[in-house]
């Protein structure tokens, strides 16, 4: 071989890719003349030109393409009892042949399995029950399966023998939206019978779909269908490679499955939501230059709306909204059967479908049918409906700034209450009716509770910020002019009854409940460290619907009912995070309420005030709140975009911005410096990923994993963190190392663990938890295991945004007891002691090497930071804190640097628009 | 000569690998290693299939990190050379009658017996090729072993599909010269 240099090789590279430019005949001389006086890079070059020629064929298809397996049988052959004809095609799952069966004289298709697929007998077993049973279902979407046999340990398959071709070659010219729109029946029609059988096809694309002469629509290949009762589903790791991902073809998978998570009916759903997709937009709803890309796009991308014109298709909007909901991201939010989406499809094709083949039963099917349709034509409507108009929105508010709520007025105006350009609130209104200008309305330092439908206004006059949000004195005054007659103290949430009756949410000794009318306990909530919010009184007045947030701090909840007539409440709602706002549709039947299933993908929500399912309105990819639904339908909507920085604050006084993503929010500081941090932005698929950096601007931050974290060990090398809980599951911990190592997951044990805080040792921890059925106390709790130990009696107040305070030697941790004050506790032996002469609402933050403490009040207007020596109790002014405040909503969370010489605070600001929508339905 | 440095240039193996590279080097050889005990008979080796596999475990397990699609195909890519490769080479252990012949290896055996292309030769050859011309010896394991089209490799390289094209044709002759060369020497 040659020693070409890299330098050498580059020459010759650039004459044979000049000579490649110019006619083969003349190539020859172009290289003699280029290489003059240089015999060994002329022969080198001309040398590649005599390849480049024969080369024409090499490496031309990737590895993968050239791998197809030779025909096993030739034709003439046999394979049992039958003659092969000709081969007909070959797949990644084997051969197909065109046979004779000389017993019933006809001709039928054999699908030859790949030799190695008979070594397994279990799963051979599996394949030709499954494939019998799909076979034998007899529909005529369904491919018939006649036989199935062996030889030479190689399966194969005897189906009926089909002319045409698949919908793959059909789909090389384009097809008319009614063709597509009678295919995809067809396929709904055969999916539906095998689903009602158990049998899910995982695999539905166009390769095996057939079109048989004729127009009639087969599915082959149901034996990648896996019987859901069948042992493998149980085999414990063999689900994975069992969940049929890989061999699906990506563009097609539903997004479940490209999770690698099992796959259900409703996948098969999806899968013929891209086909139908395809048939009529001519590509794919989601693609991408790779399969990476494709399954990415599946996973999060909508898809682009079809046209809105389609020839022959009386309702494109419907259409369009029949395949979106084929093509939901969750499963349980497409139709709920195939057969729903063939009777869909058929209304939208705008024809009667050709009548099914009757049989023995049909009497009575018959039957059977008519309800089912029945059933399906209130769905249908809605679907219909829901498909028929595409919002529009008009935006309400135009400066820069926090909306805390809007509401209509009694004439369909809308009235807000922003704080524009710095802290304080204001009342402002919009005519939607007129020009959209903003008209300042007075009142200063107002914030909106609710408009009557007299248009009185209740106000909130804000006094202090609680983890239940602001609480103030609760006012009424009429929309024009006119003064504030104050009502009620401690109010965090109002609204007006039809009759002008105030319902109220009152705050007291930090526990929310309602009062309806005011003075009048209607409803406590049963866990006393939840909030509420997002109250109103339904249309008619019999009933008030809340969000229900069971724990402080964390917007997460459900929706409540109280009926009125009989006080009884209920629980009407899933579970979502990030509820904010609720509102009773115009006709009373149920709310409507902004929340998040996960991370920040909002979305309006429809509860029936009976229960049932939640529907999904619409989704957005911002912070929304639910305002309100006005009596012609308009909706009120404010979206908001958050950001939440991180500012390191050094013994000097200078600033630093330690921001990572969009919501980086501080959590603990290591003795060394290391940051412990949190981020639930738009960068982060789970509600909270935890992450940990140095406190110089350019130190770049490592992730640690998914969960909220709480505390980082003293030689930072371990974080402790809430991990993602399944809805209504008590938050459990677990350990993030920083480094190399292997996290660990602690069993909540039905102890909702919300803090904690590392013991100087780095082998045990204190955490704040509530255990079942008890108000919250701090446990101590090794890291190898054993039952958590109670140091502190029940009656802890402790908020998710605040650390756990533990003094330098480990001893003693303080915390705020129910009454608001501060008390230690030891971690071991010894006895508890209050704080003397300190007042209620101070949290602490750090116990520092001096025995001082630092704290907060979360309540003051003018955020700073005190020290407090705990002996005596007489706190101090010690540092302020400042952020811009343009839509400054809090500073919190706040952690101080265990020297006491430095702190990070994490302001968040919160700069929204409100939108008046109409269309929603 | 200044080569652009692609992503997963410097890929050579677990030792030396990006995380990134390292745990879908893993999982490659996990897929590999249970369908050489014959425990997933229903997998033959088909390439697309191994790395979607690995994909899609890895990706359901650290959604974050794969953003770089590019670094994962160049990554992928590569491994597939360096899986199928090994599979060529077990198989010619096999057939002389050492080791093991494991039950998917055959299958892989057809695959790596691909029409005139001796996998084990070409390896050799894109090593020499490396030597000379990285971004070359690049495009021939992104097009041939990672199945990406001109388009697709000239955005993975960040170069233009002109310049891939031009490389591609002059890297095939002088693989197809390596290869020829050694068929004449074995004669």
């Amino acid at each position: 071989m040659p020693s070409t240099s890299p330098e050498r090789h580059h020459r010759v590279k650039a004459i044979l890719e000049a000579a490649l430019e110019i006619p083969p005949a003349e190539q020859a001389a172009f290289v003699e003349t280029a290489c003059e006086g240089d015999p060994d890079l002329k022969a080198e070059a001309l040398s590649l030109l005599k390849h480049d020629r024969e080369a024409a064929y090499f490496l031309a298809e990737p590895v993968m393409e050239t791998a197809h397996p030779p025909f096993r049988l030739g034709s003439g052959s046999r394979l049992g009892p039958y003659e092969i004809v000709e081969p007909l095609g070959a797949g990644a799952m084997g051969e197909v042949y065109r046979a004779h069966d000389p017993r019933f004289g006809r001709d039928v298709a054999i699908k030859l399995l790949p030799a190695a697929f008979g070594n397994d007998e279990a799963r051979l077993a599996r394949f030709e029950r499954e494939a019998r049973a799909a076979g034998s279902l007899n529909h005529p979407n369904v491919l018939t399966i006649h036989d199935f046999g062996r030889e030479d340990g190689a399966p194969y398959l005897v189906s009926e023998l089909l002319r045409g071709e698949t919908l793959r070659e059909r789909l090389k010219e384009p097809l008319s939206a009614i063709l597509a729109v009678a295919y995809a029946q067809q396929i709904a029609r055969g999916l539906g019978a095998a689903h009602a059988l158990g049998i899910v096809h995982r695999d539905l694309k166009p390769e095996n779909i057939f079109v048989a002469r004729g127009g009639v629509v087969k599915i082959l290949d149901f034996g990648l269908a896996r019987l859901p009762d069948s042992p493998s589903a149980q085999e414990a790791g063999a689900h994975r490679t069992e969940a049929g991902a890989v061999l699906g073809s990506p563009g097609y998978l539903s997004p479940e499955q490209v999770r690698a998570e099992p796959a259900g009916p409703a996948s098969d759903i999806f899968s013929l939501g891209v086909v139908l997709y395809e048939m009529l937009a001519g590509k794919r709803p989601f693609t991408g230059a790779t399969w990476v890309e494709e399954m990415n796009a599946t996973l999060r991308q909508e898809a682009p709306p079809l046209p809105v014109e389609m020839p022959g298709i009386a309702d494109p909007a419907a259409l369009n909204g029949a395949v979106q909901r084929c093509l939901a991201k969750q499963p349980n939010e497409r139709f709920e059967s195939a057969r729903d989406l063939a009777f869909l499809l058929e209304s939208l094709a705008g024809r009667a479908a050709p009548k099914q083949p009757g049989r023995g039963l049909r009497a009575t099917l018959l039957g059977v049918a008519a309800i089912a349709l029945l059933a399906v034509a209130g769905l249908l409507a809605l679907s219909l409906q829901r498909a028929a108009a595409p919002p529009s929105y008009r935006r309400v508010t135009f400066r820069r700034g926090t909306v805390s709520a809007a509401r209509f007025t009694s004439g369909g105006e809308v009235v807000y209450s922003a704080a524009w350009d710095g802290p304080e609130w204001g009342l402002y209104e919009t005519r939607t009716s007129g020009s959209f200008a903003a008209t300042p309305l007075g009142r200063p330092n107002a914030m909106l509770f609710a408009v009557s439908r007299e248009d009185k206004l209740a106000l909130c006059i804000p006094e202090r910020q609680t983890q239940h949000g602001v609480v103030g004195a609760l006012a009424e005054a009429p929309l024009s002019e006119g003064g504030e007659l104050k009502r009620a103290e401690d109010v965090s949430a109002a609204d007006w009854s039809p009759d002008g009756k105030l319902a109220a949410v009152r705050v007291t000794q930090g526990q929310s409940r309602i009062e309806y009318p005011i003075g009048a306990v209607l409803y406590k909530p049963p866990s006393a460290s939840g909030y509420i919010d997002g109250l109103r009184v339904s249309p008619n007045g019999d009933a008030i619907a809340f969000l229900e947030h069971p724990i402080s701090d964390d917007s997460a909840g459900w929706v409540t009912v109280v009926n009125l007539s009989d006080k009884s409440a209920r629980r009407v709602s899933g579970r979502y995070n990030s509820m904010r706002g609720l509102a009773w549709t115009p006709d009373g039947k149920g709310v409507w309420f902004a929340a998040a299933r996960q991370g920040t993908n909002m979305a309006i929500w429809a509860a029936n005030r009976s229960g049932g399912l939640d529907r999904r309105v619409a989704s957005f990819p911002f912070y929304a709140s639910m305002e309100d639904i006005y009596k012609d339908g308009r909706v009120l909507i404010s979206f908001h975009s958050l950001a939440a920085s991180m500012i390191r604050v050094s013994e000097d006084g200078m600033a630093t911005d330690l921001s990572w993503q969009d919501q980086s929010q501080v959590r603990d500081i290591s003795p060394d410096g290391s940051i412990l941090f949190s981020e639930s932005g738009d960068a982060t698929r789970q509600d909270y990923e935890a992450y940990l950096r140095g406190a110089d601007r350019l130190s770049p931050a490592t992730r640690l994993g998914v969960g909220l974290p709480l505390a980082l060990s003293r030689d930072g090398r371990w974080a402790i963190a809430n991990p993602a809980s399944p809805a209504g599951a008590p938050a459990a911990l677990s350990l993030l190392p920083a480094g190399p190592g292997e996290s660990r997951q602690f069993a909540a044990d039905g102890i909702d663990h919300l803090g904690a805080a590392w013991l100087p040792d780095g082998k045990s921890f204190v955490f704040a938890g509530i255990a079942d059925g008890k108000s919250m106390s701090y446990y101590a709790q090794s890291i190898e295991g054993g039952p958590p130990r109670e140091i502190t009696p029940a009656g802890i107040r402790h908020e998710r945004r605040s650390p756990i305070v533990v003094s330098p030697d480990g001893r003693s941790v303080a915390a705020v007891t129910n009454d608001g004050r501060i008390a230690i506790f030891p971690t071991a032996e010894g006895k508890p002691r209050t704080v003397p002469n300190l007042k209620p609402g101070f949290t602490p933050l750090q116990w520092c090497p001096d025995g001082q403490l630092v704290m907060h009040r979360y309540d003051e207007p003018q955020p700073r930071l005190w020290k407090l020596d705990p002996r005596t109790g007489a706190p101090q002014p010690w540092r302020d804190l400042a952020a811009n405040p343009v839509g400054l909503l809090d500073l919190t969370p706040i952690r101080v640097s265990p020297d006491c010489k430095s702190y990070i605070y994490s302001p968040v600001n919160v700069l929204s628009k409100t939108y008046a929508v109409t269309g929603l339905r | 000569m200044v080569t652009p440095r692609g992503p997963g240039a410097e890929v050579r193996g677990p030792a030396e690998a990006s995380e990134l590279a390292a745990l879908l080097y893993r999982e490659l050889r996990r897929v590999a290693a249970a369908c050489m005990r014959g425990e997933r008979p229903n997998h033959t080796l088909q390439p697309t299939a191994l790395v979607n596999e690995a994909y899609l475990r890895l990706a359901a397990q650290h959604q974050a990190a794969w953003g770089d699609r590019v670094q994962f195909l160049s990554v992928a890519a590569h491994l597939m050379r360096e899986i199928l490769v090994d599979y060529a080479r077990t198989r010619n252990r096999a057939k002389r009658g050492g080791g093991i012949a494991p039950v998917c290896v055959e299958d892989a055996g057809e695959l790596a017996a691909a029409p005139d292309v001796n996998l084990i030769e070409l390896d050799e050859a894109l090593d020499a090729l490396e030597r000379v011309d990285r971004q070359q010896r690049q495009i021939v394991e992104l097009r041939y072993f990672g199945g990406l089209s001109i388009e697709e490799t000239a955005h993975a390289l960040g170069v233009s599909p002109a310049t891939v094209k031009r490389d591609w044709r002059v890297a095939r002759a002088w693989l197809h010269r390596e290869l020829s060369r050694n068929a004449v020497h074995q004669s």
